[in-house]
């Protein structure tokens, strides 16, 4: 197999690439991104890409084809805090389109996107276990996750459109660990937590080897379509910022929202706004789908994931 | 010279011509612990060995009284490197490998605990020898007199077989702890002397008879009642921080710190009273009940109730109408209670893993009627249960429950906006129910007549069964409220 990855810097790649280099079914493996990973391996070469440029899809066609690639992962996105929003958004939207196109040009047989359980919003009305079907209602309030929404509506067309390209897209629940940065993790990563006063909702990680697994048996798998991957078993957040190490302090709306601004100016954190609303009612998704087709089977638990969150 | 290894007591030792003391007692006659390695007597002179062993017998009797006197007999040694332990610390030493302390609670039976780490030996080394046992390691690089090395020495034999070490037990040779002379005793934990002080002081006293006096049913159960009630606060409020929970969000020991709380309600409280419950299949079903009161407490009761009945039957859970799961501290609290939000896709879920699904039709209405409508049903929703038992085939069991309009009865609507409620019932007590008197009948089960995926069609049977559950807890509620002679007793 000839894998080709976009994002090649980012903390999925970072979780990727050794495993593809361990790999005897991989070949080649083609690194592209903006500037050369720290990553150094016998298949790996790097190319650099840049999706943002208006001939990123020539360029990006090119490689594929010079490289006989057969697999792309498109792992190039931007995690929030988002310093330059059109640039993100640019990205997202545009630079997925162009992963499209040109994989379907250079006739690359599988692509393989990750995506984020969080698409499918916290908002009440939800069953106690999402399945993929359930509709993307996602985050008015996010731009972030609201390019994303737009990103799987384009996959959707595209996999309309292109039955000859298999198209994996994988809905993470939100990852943890050392390599991995997104909002989830770096709220429980503080030492205080507001939380919502007089709400406890469920949620789901998912430990990033277990994420790291779930992209090799993406590679390796026959299956096509939207698959759920979470970590095993559902925490309460309470529960889960106690076992991340942190004080949770449960306020009204406005002053959690006060509170979390304050953070982010003062004390170093980052964390969007919008991630107040993801802690309001339960988001549970179903990973049956992807246990009964791709066989992924968490090895961690949720609480697990949590806790690689504490500062030891 | 024969190979004398790593074993520090080996050093400078002269070789042994009797190899059998090795696996027997040293000559002071007392018996060591069984070991791995061959202890090694090195210190020993061969003459003084052979004496020794010649004068077991008679040896090891008077030894057995009186170990300081032979032990002082051993003469200093050697080391490797030319160094001369002292006697003193070198009496000392010995006196740890043929007197080990008691084994502390956590270590393995067959461990030895008379290693002395290498480190220990080192004269020029400033650390103090620690005391072998208390949670060192003894080296794996030692090896016995003879150049084996010491395998791993947690293979040894259990002590239920017999040991590979000959001890004669029946003279006596295990010199106890306590016979053991006091400048011989060592402490059995590492010290600490505040914690001596308290632990023999008269406080320890105090304490114990305090525990004792309050160790009474009573007051125990008043402890464990507060601290039912403590937890659902927390619960509430989010601040109990449970890490165990199922895939549903119910707390497990959640349900175990309520038990006195719940047995209290059940039993003593509103004395619930339970019919038919052979009606109840095995397998999934959906109970369908009457929903009243100002708070939802049918739920939980009715569940409690199945599970006493029917124990072998999968765990039931009940379903809360959105409004109640999406209030702040109450929607908390039920769902670690175990409820689970009204919708579809969670019951037909529920029914998969063959539970008895506790559906209540009216809904948000059943709870909101006043007191003076109590008992009237009110529109059963759209058949939606129906449509559920249809799809998935499971028997509907109708269900009247009578008492909880009176256990909390809604005398007035406060708004409640505020507070993220469409209203706060305003109630005799508050949030404290009434002790009325319950009873829960279940009816005969109606089993749907046209059932698969795509039954749901069929309106007209979904009428029917709607109207003959509806009738039926209809006719039980009536025929229940008319034998009631007081609510209350």
């Amino acid at each position: 197999m000839r894998v080709a990855l976009t994002g090649a810097r980012g903390g999925l790649a970072k979780l990727l690439l050794p495993r593809l280099e361990s790999d005897c079914s991989v070949e080649k493996i083609l690194a592209l991104d903006l500037a050369k990973p720290k990553h150094d391996g016998l298949k790996t070469e790097f190319r650099p890409l840049d999706l943002t440029r208006h001939d990123a899809e020539a360029n990006l066609r090119d490689a594929l084809v010079e490289e006989k690639i057969d697999t792309l992962f498109h792992l190039a996105f931007v995690y929030e805090p988002v310093r330059d929003p059109s640039v993100a958004h640019e990205l997202e939207v545009a630079g997925s389109m162009t992963v499209m196109t040109a994989a379907s040009a250079a006739n690359v047989g599988k692509l393989i996107v990750p995506s984020t359980t969080a698409l499918y919003g916290a908002r009440g009305g939800h069953p106690a276990f999402l399945r993929e079907e359930a509709p993307l209602l996602g985050c008015p309030g996010s731009r972030f996750i609201s390019d994303k929404v737009v990103v799987e509506e384009q996959l959707e067309s595209f996999r309309a459109g292109h039955p000859r390209t298999n198209v994996i897209v994988l809905r993470f629940a939100p990852i943890m660990g050392e390599f991995v940065d997104n909002p989830l993790a770096r709220l429980l990563k503080s030492p205080v937590v507001p939380t919502l006063l007089g709400f406890d909702p469920l949620l789901q990680l998912i430990h990033e080897d277990d994420a790291a697994q779930a992209l090799i048996r993406a590679l390796h798998s026959k299956a096509s379509g939207v698959f759920n991957v979470v970590g095993e078993g559902v925490m309460s957040l309470s529960g889960m910022i106690r076992h991340a190490g942190g004080i949770a302090i449960p306020l009204p709306s406005p002053v959690a929202a006060a509170l979390l601004s304050a953070m982010n100016l003062y004390g170093g954190a980052s964390v969007p706004l919008s991630l107040l609303n993801y802690l309001h009612y339960s988001w549970v998704a179903d990973g049956r789908r992807a246990s009964n087709e791709l066989g992924f089977r968490p090895r961690y638990h949720t609480r697990e994931a949590a806790a690689t969150a504490r500062r030891s | 010279m024969p190979k004398l290894g790593n074993d520090p007591f080996l050093r400078g030792a002269a070789p042994r011509e009797d190899e059998g003391l090795d696996k027997t007692t040293d000559p002071a006659g007392v018996a060591l612990p069984k070991t791995g390695m061959k202890k090694s007597r090195g210190t020993k002179k061969p003459a003084k060995a052979a004496v020794a062993k010649k004068a077991k017998p008679e040896k090891r009797t008077t030894s057995a009284k009186k170990p300081a006197p032979a032990k002082t007999a051993k003469k200093a040694k050697k080391t490797k490197r030319g160094a001369v332990l002292d006697t003193r610390a070198e009496e000392s030493l010995r006196e740890r490998i043929s007197h080990p302390p008691p084994r502390v609670e956590e270590e393995d039976e067959k461990t030895d605990t008379t290693f002395i780490p290498l480190a220990d030996l080192e004269a020029d080394d400033e650390t103090t020898p620690s005391v072998p046992g208390f949670g060192l390691e003894p080296r794996p690089s030692l090896v016995t007199l003879h150049g084996e090395p010491v395998l791993d020495y947690e293979e040894e034999d259990d002590d239920d077989e017999a040991p590979t070490v000959e001890h004669d037990f029946t003279e006596g040779e295990l010199i106890s702890e306590e016979t053991r002379p006091p400048e011989h005793r060592l402490a059995p934990a590492p010290f600490d002397p505040a914690a001596t002080a308290k632990s023999t002081g008269a406080l320890a006293l105090a304490k114990d008879i305090l525990f004792q006096a309050l160790d009474r049913p009573g007051l125990r159960t008043v402890a464990e009642t507060a601290g039912g009630v403590i937890e659902v606060m927390r619960t509430a409020t989010g601040l109990r921080r449970a890490e165990m929970l199922d895939d549903f969000g119910k707390d497990e020991n959640l349900e175990s710190a309520l038990a006195p709380i719940t047995n209290f309600f059940f039993e003593k409280y509103w004395r619930v009273h339970i019919e038919g419950s052979d009606e109840l299949p095995l397998g999934p079903c959906l109970l369908v009940a009457n929903h009243s009161g100002a708070l939802p407490f049918d739920g939980p009761v009715l569940a409690e109730a199945v599970k006493r009945e029917r124990p072998e039957l999968e765990e039931p859970r009940w379903l809360v109408e959105d409004q109640v799961f999406y209030a702040p501290f109450l929607g908390t609290l039920l769902n670690r209670l175990g409820a689970i939000r009204a919708s579809p896709e969670n019951a037909a879920r529920l029914l998969d893993e063959r539970r008895p699904v506790i559906v209540f039709p009216e809904g948000i209405q059943g709870m909101g009627k006043p007191y003076r409508e109590r008992y009237q049903l009110k529109r059963f929703g759209r058949g939606g249960f129906a449509k559920l038992a249809m799809r998935t085939n499971t028997p509907i069991i109708p269900v009247a429950i009578v008492g909880a309009e009176e256990s909390m009865p809604l005398l007035g609507r406060l708004p409640g906006k505020f507070f993220g409620f469409p209203y706060l019932p305003l109630t005799p007590l508050g949030p404290m129910p009434l002790p009325a008197r319950w009873s829960i009948r279940f009816g005969p089960p109606l089993y749907p007549e046209t059932s698969g995926a795509g039954s749901e069609a069929d309106l007209s049977e979904v009428h029917r069964l709607t109207e003959l559950t509806r009738q039926s807890i209809d006719g039980m509620l009536k025929a229940r409220l008319k034998d009631r002679k007081s609510i209350f007793m």
